[in-house]
């Protein structure tokens, strides 16, 4: 019989790529089994129109976890990292517009045109996200705590951390506390007059969430990625898996493609002995790291019975809901309005309201909110020369909706987001030449995203601080040898790659 | 208000006592005249009848049935035989357990199952991954248990069933005239006796039918307190009363295992995973902190207590179900558990009790001391513990023909 390997890996999306990376680091065998053909999981280039590409579902890379790439070295392995936040433009209707830069003074330029009031308070602003970010930073890298007993050792922990929040200083410490749970049309409202610049900064709060601006809590959000926003990749998340395959390949990890794992088995002490794949292929390990969701883990891999009550309960109510539709376009020529590679089409918080409530009752808005990127100015690849792709997240599209996702949802939905574009970006649907729309529907069927939520499970703070279920909050899950790795644990969703990392220090 | 169950035209008639209790939310006799030492003696040496159609009802459909409930159970029914019976407790997470009852397989995808508390919401949280059907049936099948040495006698006057070749824990369905119903051997008086499930539409027929036949044999109608009586004597448990549901509990120490009941024996720990299944393993392995025992006071000592105040001694003329402190000794030295209801038996002439005590003192021989209050003042007298089945006549499990091995 052959050797049983010393971790499987369900999933090649970065997450579990990364995971397998560290344990091939450590001189592990290791396999990471992929129900898809390609590996990368969102982050993955696909053609959806002759001669231009997709970057992947996700379009940040700015949180990547800069120790991953440290640990595993990216860099040698490829990867072109910047150590800067990309430029955000926010375009608001009438040609309004203000690009936040890098450079504090440019962006306090750009809000002075509209506000000089709002211009200083930005100033505020940055330095609040400055004084709070080695926290916030020192939280969502580590391990986090573990909440269920007061062993000395994480009391102790919990009393770092606590002596950390309160080396902020006393006002920033009493701040922060007071903001978090903060909807953030009202944190924003407290620094900001311009509604295009409210709105515009407010996007990371609502991203993938059954939320709206003012919806509790969502500030939380907000912070979680300011504080960590701080790099760029111009290949996109898809170059961050071209490194991980040739880093996880040089350590002898083993990843196969079109391996759909069927089924992870016990043994009779109901420990993991290993999974089985739905073409019949066995493969042994006493350990199994899911980056799948974990809905799909526990609901659809384990065997019912080997969910206690608690458990069955716990994953049946993990909120799952998918909220967000992605639209990719093949454009001719490159938009001339565009001055950065993230556009965010802001308007005021009513509006952004209204977009949110059809989908409340399973209706698509009219007026979808709408992040573009142009990933194609930082992967040239993706398009022929002096074409470009704008890859375009739309928000509050739910996944349940009335009547399901026809061909005739699709059209209407295509319609609302391109009669958004275009009252932002006159003329650019006659740039068209070819699109693609993927609902949360499709999420869900392509990408094995629990209702198609693109964070396996929505970021609100009781799904963030034990994350996704308090029993599976460190990675380890009641079952014995099996382990969480994907975007479902701690931190969350996005391209991090801390889960992965992390999960591996769950493993003794 | 409670409801009226299905046979609640002839209870109300026969209930000249008007001692009613609530049940489950039904109206449910206690007993039918003021004295239930008829009723008692009814279970006892000829047959007694009573409603219980307040237990819960539900049946449970399916290829994957057996497996659902395996998971759900602590006894593995996927052994369960079609036709048999398995009396079984459900539990929680930490092995402790909500509710007890019996499950009866009738086929091989259908299983009729009742429970003491509602539990609707608990067994469809499990149905998920299953090719199941859960349903309800509570209020659409009405209950009678006709318990003693008669009863089957009275049951075959009026049935086609093969009530001689019925063996004890198994269920057949039955016809009388054109009266369908189900027939199960179980009961909660500890003797022969037997469960009958019939339609409520059909149910005054069904109980008219046995009357009838039962009157030759006297017959009674009889109600919670006599069952109250045979039950302690049986050393059957109550929930409630002996133990409580792990889910309705204010407090932890509220809550029992299995095997602090005495239904370790019902618990297949070696198997599939099941609810409870880890924790149950781990107390196993550890021991029970609690073991339920039968103890049996002393008598002579109760006389010499009442004889100090000039009385002649006294019996509870009812089943009690209040908790007792049990010592180690009579000087109340330290206590070590304590009795949940308790019973003068007419039968066996003694004054006996079951008791939830520390498991080291539960060995039986032991001598303890429970306290006893006479004329205000808590004193105490020796009891032995024992095993709590004091009553357990052989016709309980026997059969005229023998020969015949289901």
């Amino acid at each position: 019989m052959e050797k049983p390997y010393d971790a499987i890996i369900i999933g090649a999306g970065h997450n579990g790529l990364i995971a397998a990376t560290y344990l091939g680091k450590k001189g592990k065998k290791v396999v990471v089994l992929e129900k898809n053909t390609f590996p990368g999981g969102l982050a993955t280039r696909t053609e959806f129109h002759t001669g231009y590409r997709s970057p992947g579902i996700l379009q940040d890379s700015s949180l990547l976890d800069y120790k991953v790439v440290q640990d595993l070295g990216l860099e040698s392995k490829g990867l072109v990292i910047q150590n800067q936040r990309p430029e955000i433009m926010l375009l608001g209707r009438n040609h309004d517009e203000i690009l936040l830069e890098q450079d504090a003074e440019k962006s306090v330029a750009a809000i002075a045109r509209h506000s000089k009031k709002d211009a200083q308070r930005y100033l505020d602003y940055l330095q609040f996200i400055q004084d709070i970010r080695p926290f916030i930073q020192s939280v969502f890298s580590n391990m986090p705590p573990d909440l269920s007993g007061f062993a000395p050792g994480q009391v102790m922990k919990l009393g770092q951390l606590g002596w950390k929040l309160r080396r902020l200083g006393k006002a920033t410490m009493l701040q922060l506390l007071k903001v978090a749970p903060m909807c953030v049309s009202d944190f924003l409202d407290e620094y900001f007059e311009t509604d295009l610049l409210k709105s515009g900064l407010s996007f990371p709060a609502l991203l993938g969430s059954f939320t709206s601006p003012r919806s509790a809590y969502t500030t939380l959000n907000l912070l979680m990625w300011d504080c960590r926003s701080k790099c760029y990749l111009p290949g996109g998340p898809a170059a961050l898996i071209d490194s991980l395959l040739k880093a996880a390949e040089s350590l002898g990890v083993e990843v196969k493609m079109d391996s759909e794992v069927k089924s992870i088995h016990f043994d009779d002490k109901n420990c993991v002995e290993g999974i089985a794949l739905e073409n019949g292929d066995t493969y042994l390990s006493p350990i199994v790291l899911s980056s799948a969701t974990p809905r799909h883990t526990f609901f659809d891999l384990v065997p019912n019975y080997q969910l206690s009550f608690e458990l069955e309960h716990d994953v049946k109510n993990y909120r799952s809901r998918g909220m967000t539709a992605k639209m990719n376009l093949a454009l001719d020529r490159i938009p001339s309005q565009v001055k950065a590679s993230i556009i965010r089409l802001g308007s005021d918080w009513a509006t952004m309201e209204l977009a949110f409530d059809p989908s409340k009752y399973r209706q698509i808005p009219e007026e979808p909110t709408l992040e573009l990127s142009i990933p194609s100015l930082g992967d040239p690849q993706l398009a022929p020369e002096g074409h470009a792709v704008l890859s375009i997240l739309a928000h509050h599209i739910p996944y349940n909706l009335e009547g399901g996702w026809t061909d005739a949802a699709k059209t209407t939905l295509s319609q609302a987001i391109l009669s958004a574009l275009d009252s932002y970006l006159p003329g650019i649907s006659e740039t068209i030449v070819g699109s693609e729309i993927i609902t949360p529907q499709d999420l869900e069927n392509n990408y094995g995203l629990t209702e198609g939520q693109i964070f396996h499970g929505e970021h609100a703070i009781d799904q963030i601080l034990a994350r996704p279920i308090p029993s599976c909050a460190r990675y380890a899950t009641p079952l014995a040898g099996l382990f969480l790795c994907g975007s479902g644990t701690f931190p969350g969703g996005g391209i991090t790659g801390t889960p992965g990392r992390l999960a591996i220090e769950a493993i003794r | 208000m409670p409801i009226k169950s299905p046979f609640f035209p002839r209870t109300s008639e026969l209930c000249t006592s008007m001692l009613w209790k609530e049940w489950a939310g039904y109206y449910a006799v206690n007993s039918y005249q003021i004295p239930h030492d008829a009723e008692y003696f009814a279970f006892r040496e000829s047959a007694g009848l009573i409603d219980i159609t307040p237990l819960f009802k539900y049946r449970v459909t399916g290829p994957d049935a057996a497996e659902y409930l395996a998971r759900i159970m602590v006894k593995d029914i996927t052994k369960l035989k079609v036709g048999r019976v398995a009396y079984c407790c459900w539990c929680n997470d930490a092995g402790k357990i909500i509710d007890d009852g019996t499950v009866m397989r009738r086929d091989e995808y259908e299983f009729f199952v009742t429970s003491a508390d509602p539990s609707f919401s608990w067994f469809s949280r499990f149905t998920r991954g299953y090719q199941v059907e859960l349903e309800d049936i509570s209020d659409q099948i009405a209950a009678l248990a006709l318990q003693g040495p008669s009863s089957r006698a009275i049951l075959k006057r009026i049935c086609d069933a093969d009530l001689d070749r019925l063996r004890f824990f198994r269920t057949t369905s039955a016809r009388s005239g054109d009266n369908e119903f189900h027939i199960s051997r179980t009961g909660y008086t500890g003797d022969l006796g037997y469960e009958l499930w019939v339609e409520n539409k059909n149910a005054l027929r069904l109980w008219d039918a046995i009357m009838e036949a039962g009157a030759d044999y006297n017959i009674r109608p009889a109600g919670l307190d006599a069952l109250d009586m045979t039950r302690v004597e049986a050393g059957l448990i109550l929930k409630d009363v002996d133990y409580f549901n792990a889910q309705h509990v204010l407090i932890d120490d509220r809550t029992s295992s299995p095997f602090e009941v005495s239904l370790g024996w019902m618990v297949d720990l070696d198997r599939r995973p099941f609810i409870g299944q880890r924790a149950l393993q781990l107390e196993k392995a550890e021991g029970s902190a609690w073991s339920l025992a039968g103890i049996e006071l002393e008598w002579t000592e109760i006389e010499d207590l009442y004889a100090r105040y000039g009385l002649p001694p006294e019996v509870q003329h009812h089943a009690w179900r209040s908790s007792i402190p049990i010592y180690t000794d009579k000087s109340q030295g330290k206590q070590i558990g304590y009795a949940t209801s308790g019973t003068w038996s007419p039968l066996l002439k003694k004054n006996i009790a079951l008791a939830t005590l520390q498991s080291k003192y539960a060995t039986p021989g032991t001598m303890v001391a429970m306290e006893l209050s006479v004329e205000h003042v808590r004193h105490t007298v020796h009891a032995w513990i024992c095993d709590p089945q004091f009553y357990n006549p052989e016709r309980k499990r026997s059969n005229p023909v023998k020969d015949i091995a289901a």
